[in-house]
């Protein structure tokens, strides 16, 4: 009896909250296809563009890479012409970007779409130290990783913290062979702002959770000990040298932006509820994200003590 | 628009003064001053001091005794002032002629006395509030405050007083006035709706005033709003009058006349409540049975209102029956009620006790066992409310009222960790929310003719979340971590409003109070494994002091005009900077004919708050804050042009009204906020904008016959601009609805019998979807760099959903029993199930693109049980 009134009960409460969806077709209105670019280029790096052009929805699909573009990196008086290369991108070996120096991009496809962006490209920082570490009283399941860098007094410099495992099987001299992947580092470093904490909230609270870049404005020209975990969970095998790889880059502020836009896109599409949000874009009338950033790859070779 | 304001301002002050000039001929010989030395005077001791010192000439009559004594202070006073004071001027009035100052009896016609007291509700002794008090001789008339108490002054031969409320029995006193007197009205409830004395509403021209875009349900419009859900809500029931609206399926929310939910000031007893909604905002916080009258203005606002800049919803909760004690229990489909009314102590003192309480809570986890689910969901929702009334004496009022409401949800999560062998793992989420408040307030009559009310407040707003992580170790959880958050306001209020009747022809409002406001946006503890880590930074808190006056006169100008003119002086005080504004409001009307009322009113109002919002939901975790150095107050400027008549003595009445609006000022998250950092003042997040409301209103009601109800259809276009939002073009709103169209019907079939019916329509709301698929980077790979196709828009709120429209039924069943009533009511929510857009979203593939409509609820029958005794 129980059963059958708890049931009844639920049944009402289901049809009274059942979510239901029903179709519509996209508004015939007539939306132009523009161009993306995205060019994310580091220091001592070249320079590789993507261009592509926006699906309107409603309109044709178009699929592929636009190679008959004509892009144009500029800095200062210098003027350089990318050309399209067999990767699909738009590149050039005449220069490599320099930390501290202004550069520009500008796209035009068949003097119809045209895009200008500027970008400054960070300075590097050195790193003076990179380890892993376990405290008593932590966890089973973390393992903890310090960085210490010395941060640059004379500008406002913008972090973005990356990770990854690379698994070395060696099976021989001649058969030696990697195997790696991308992990999610998470950290209670007040830098981060508490978006890399591990959080199972059911109304995100914050739509940065995840966001990985920060500013010095809490350090600025300090030395700082950066301290962040990963999970050991991922680390399982004896078989293979594992390393852990941290990209601990310096970035410039708009790709600060493009990041945690990145982060706020990809948490806001999971709450329906939630405004909508675009990709920050420093093309001002396309989409797409010219940035720079200034590599700092850390290779910290695991101790068997540090798998779980 | 500042200077726009400023022209307003002088053009008010040149009005008031013109109007106070035009009533009084000031002579110079009244202006000068006379020495009086500290003694007791006969009046003709004191009208020769007078001649001698001023070289004037007293003439007076022989009714007038020159032998009464009078006391008056040593000192220097003008001779106004002193024949104010020894003259009884209710019965002998004086002039001025040349150099001669003529004391003469009043006429008949003139002699006024002032008739105070309160008017009540006859079997349960309830403060009826705005109940109509008319003179039909004098043509004058007033209405009951807040607190029911009310004050006219009339000719003493006034011979006829006719009292009057809707849905009570029209009183007619028979006065025969000596003097000043007291008379309490008891007016008794009758079958049928009364209609109010058409006669002396249209003498009583300054009573039309109050129906400028204002709206009044008292108890039995209350009880006819059909129950959503099982719960007949109050906003529900407000949602369906013209220029207001829901902010989305479902919501309680109020958007009234394109102004955003939080643009709203919600009294409940005079408390400003901050958040109304239980269940993300399905159900207000308010229990209909406890609550006696609710007046909601949508523009031309008195100037006693302000600190919001949309509307005022002022509910009265009530006090309790003074003779017996009555109560009621309720069970629906989701929840409990229950009421306990009577007196503490008979005639004297009252109390008032209401608790409503959800049982999905307890059903659910009985539910989730037998379905041998290990995952653990609590949701449930409750509120209690308890007010004291007191009379000291005559005079003198206590009221003591308590309100604590809120909603609570846990979730717990049991799941394997990584792999079965391992361990286990426990995921705890926590949510908490609402609102306490509580208030004293003191009535206090100094005079016939002055009323006043002091307020002491304290109310506090409040979310919490906690969410915590655990492995299973042995055979207990261990903690890894644990996160908790808290956001909130705590008020703290002290007022005072004085209400003077100093003639038939004024009514004269004017008060203070200063607000002291505590804003925690953000509090966070985590605690780590072992280590506790605060965030100093995040947990400060914002301090702000919000302070105003007001006065304002609701006069009678003309048998045919009258206006009420007021001036509002806000300010707070957030950190080191101050913002002030002075805030003129202006309401007129002109009865044109028998009984056609043309309507103007201007309003211009601040607000000092803002509550941003991520989502398009009126959800808990939004948050409020105060203006700063950066930020400004959201300010607004309201013109209403209203006409409305009544036929058939009342029996319908046809209004319309038009209204246009510019707020400035209102904050949107900005575009790239995302990239202001967590610790940083949240006005770097933040960008301001200006909206632009304009729409005619029109609204039938039937109100009395069998069948009653009304049809009410609203035409408005809202409009929104940033600088900073949308490449610099205007925008719709999200509460823009071109076409809104509610009618209802209610039928007593008997007394026993009766049914509703509601239909709602309203025209679909802009919403922004993403219709650019674009290939973007992905800037945490190592690796591959490129993401999946994200999608982009171009446009906000370019598109438009698909209409609203839903039918509501209700059926009442009502019986007598031996010890009371016993009520069934039935009702089905959107009876022909039509999927109401909530959402849209974009989905499906290349070439194969759908916009996708999310409803959130279909049809849905429910049931409520009542008992009262």
């Amino acid at each position: 009896m129980k059963l059958i009134y708890y049931i009844s009960y639920l049944s009402i409460l289901f049809v009274a909250f059942i979510a239901c969806e029903t179709e519509h077709n996209i508004p015939k209105e007539h939306s132009e296809p523009k161009l993306v670019i995205n060019s994310l280029v580091g220091v001592d790096s070249t320079v590789n563009v993507n261009v592509t052009y926006s699906n309107p929805l409603n309109g044709q699909p178009y699929s592929g890479f636009i190679k008959d573009a004509e892009v144009k990196l500029v800095s200062g008086t210098s003027e350089y012409r990318l050309q399209f290369n067999d990767n699909n991108l738009f590149t050039t070996n005449e220069v490599k970007m320099e930390g501290g120096r202004d550069y520009s991009l500008i796209v035009l496809h068949k003097n119809e779409q045209y895009a200008f962006a500027d970008e400054t490209v960070p300075h590097a920082v050195k790193v003076l130290e990179a380890d892993t570490f376990r405290n008593d009283g932590d966890p089973e399941r973390i393992l903890k990783v310090k960085i210490r860098f010395k941060d640059n007094a004379q500008m406002t410099d913008y972090y973005i913290l990356n990770a990854s495992l690379r698994f070395t099987y060696d099976e021989g001299a001649a058969n030696e062979y990697h195997y790696e992947y991308d992990i999610q580092p998470f950290s209670q470093d007040p830098v981060f702002e508490h978006h890399l904490i591990e959080s199972q909230a059911l109304i995100e609270k914050n739509l940065l959770a995840g966001s990985r870049v920060f500013s010095d404005y809490r350090f600025n020209g300090k030395e700082k000990e950066l301290n962040f975990y990963v999970l050991r969970e991922g680390i399982w095998t004896n078989s293979a040298k594992v390393d852990l790889i941290v990209f601990f880059n310096t970035i410039s502020k708009n790709y600060f932006h493009y990041e945690r836009s990145y982060v706020m896109y990809n948490n806001a599409k999971k709450l329906p509820f939630y405004k909508k949000v675009n990709l920050y874009s420093n093309f001002r009338t396309q989409f797409g994200i010219f940035a720079a950033y200034s590599a700092n790859r850390l290779v910290i070779p695991l101790k068997a003590e540090d798998k779980i | 628009m500042r200077i726009a304001r400023y022209v307003q301002i002088i053009f008010l002050f040149c009005l008031i003064t013109k109007i106070v000039l035009a009533q009084k001929d000031v002579s110079n010989c009244l202006e000068q001053s006379v020495d009086i030395s500290s003694r007791t005077y006969s009046l003709k001791e004191l009208f020769e001091e007078a001649e001698l010192q001023l070289g004037i000439k007293f003439s007076y009559t022989n009714k007038l005794d020159v032998s009464k004594k009078v006391s008056l202070n040593e000192g220097s006073a003008s001779l106004e002032n002193v024949l104010n004071r020894i003259i009884d001027l209710k019965r002998f009035k004086y002039k001025v002629r040349k150099n001669k100052i003529l004391i003469i009896p009043l006429s008949e016609k003139e002699i006024k006395f002032t008739i105070k007291g309160f008017v009540f509700d006859a079997q349960s002794s309830e403060s009826l509030i705005g109940a109509h008090i008319i003179s039909p001789l004098s043509m004058t008339g007033t209405v009951s405050n807040s607190f029911g108490f009310y004050s006219i002054t009339l000719p003493a031969k006034s011979s006829l007083l006719t009292l009057s409320y809707v849905g009570y029995k029209m009183k007619v006193l028979n006065l025969n006035l000596k003097g000043d007197t007291t008379i309490n009205i008891f007016l008794n409830r009758e079958e049928e709706l009364s209609t109010v004395n058409v006669l002396g509403r249209k003498a009583a021209n300054m009573n039309n005033l109050t129906g400028l875009s204002t709206f009044e349900l008292n108890q039995a419009d209350i009880n006819k709003i059909q129950a959503t859900f099982g719960e007949a809500d109050l906003f529900k029931g407000l949602q369906l009058l013209p220029g207001i609206q829901a902010n989305t399926e479902a919501s309680s929310g109020l958007v009234v006349r394109g102004g955003s939910p939080d643009q709203n000031l919600i009294l409940l007893d005079d408390v400003p409540v901050y958040y109304v909604g239980h269940v993300l905002g399905i159900f207000s916080i308010f229990n209909r049975d406890a609550i006696n009258k609710v007046k909601i203005i949508k523009g031309g606002f008195p100037a006693r209102y302000g600190g919001r800049v949309s509307s005022v919803c002022d509910i009265r909760l009530k006090d309790g029956d003074a003779k017996e004690l009555h109560g009621d229990f309720s069970l629906g489909l989701i929840s409990a009620q229950f009421n306990l009314h009577g007196p503490i102590k008979k005639d004297k003192t009252t109390f008032h006790l209401s608790f409503r309480r959800t049982y999905l809570d307890l059903l659910l986890g009985p539910v989730l066992k037998i379905a041998k689910v290990k995952d653990d969901l609590r949701y449930f929702f409750g509120d209690v409310s308890f007010k004291v009334k007191h009379k000291i004496n005559p005079r003198n009022q206590l009221f003591g009222s308590i309100y604590y409401g809120g909603d609570k949800l846990r979730l717990t999560i049991y799941d394997d960790f990584y792999d079965e062998i391992s361990g286990k793992e426990k995921s705890k989420n926590k949510f908490g929310w609402g609102n306490f408040t509580s208030s004293i307030r003191w009535n206090k009559i100094f005079s016939d003719k002055l009323f006043a009310n002091t307020s002491l407040i304290y109310s506090k707003y409040r979310f919490i979340s906690t969410d915590e992580y655990a492995i299973k170790k042995n055979s207990s959880y261990v903690s890894q971590y644990r996160q908790d958050f808290r956001s909130g306001i705590t008020d703290v209020a002290l007022k005072t409003d004085l209400d003077y009747r100093p003639s038939p022809y004024h009514s004269i409002k004017s008060g203070a109070g200063v607000t002291f406001h505590e804003f925690i946006p953000g509090k966070e503890t985590y605690v780590f494994g072992r280590n506790i880590s605060r965030n100093r930074e995040n947990r400060k808190s914002y301090e702000s002091l919000e302070f105003y006056t007001y006065v304002e006169d609701l006069m009678q100008i003309t048998k045919r005009f009258s206006a009420n003119v007021g001036l509002r002086f806000n300010g707070i005080k957030s950190g080191e900077k101050y913002h002030l504004s002075l805030e003129p409001r202006l309401m007129t009307n002109y009865r044109i004919g028998k009984d056609i009322n043309v309507k103007l009113g201007y309003s211009s109002m601040s607000q000092y708050l803002h509550r941003v919002t991520k989502s398009i939901l009126t959800l808990p975790i939004d948050i409020w804050l105060p203006v700063t150095q950066k930020i400004k107050p959201i300010e607004s400027d309201q013109l209403v042009l209203g006409i409305s008549k009544p036929f058939q003595k009342n029996k319908y009445k046809v209004s319309i009204e038009g209204s246009y609006k510019i707020t400035e000022n209102i904050l949107e998250f900005s575009q790239n906020f995302n990239a202001a950092y967590y610790n940083d003042s949240w006005e770097n997040k933040v960008t301001p904008g200006k909206g632009r409301y304009s729409g005619i209103e029109l609204m039938m009601q039937k109100n009395r016959g069998n069948w009653t109800g009304f049809m009410a259809y609203t035409l408005s276009l809202s409009k929104w601009h940033f600088v900073d939002l949308n490449k610099n073009q205007k925008f719709y709103s999200p509460f823009d609805r071109r076409h809104s169209f509610n009618i209802n019907l209610n039928k007593e079939f008997s007394k026993k019998l009766s049914v509703s019916a509601t239909w709602i329509y309203a025209s679909g709301a802009p919403t922004t979807l993403q219709l650019q698929n674009i290939q973007a980077v992905n800037p945490h790979a190592t690796s591959f760099p490129f993401s999946n196709l994200i999608r982009q828009y171009e446009q906000r709120n370019a598109y438009r959903m698909s209409p609203y429209h839903r039918l509501d039924l209700g059926i009442k069943l009502t019986k007598q029993k031996k010890k009371g009533t016993r009520i069934w009511e039935f009702n089905i929510y959107n009876a022909y199930w039509n999927n109401n857009p909530l959402y849209t979203r974009v989905s499906g593939n290349s070439g194969d693109y759908k916009i996708k409509q999310a409803s959130l609820v279909g049809m849905i029958p429910t049931f409520r049980y009542t008992y009262k005794f």
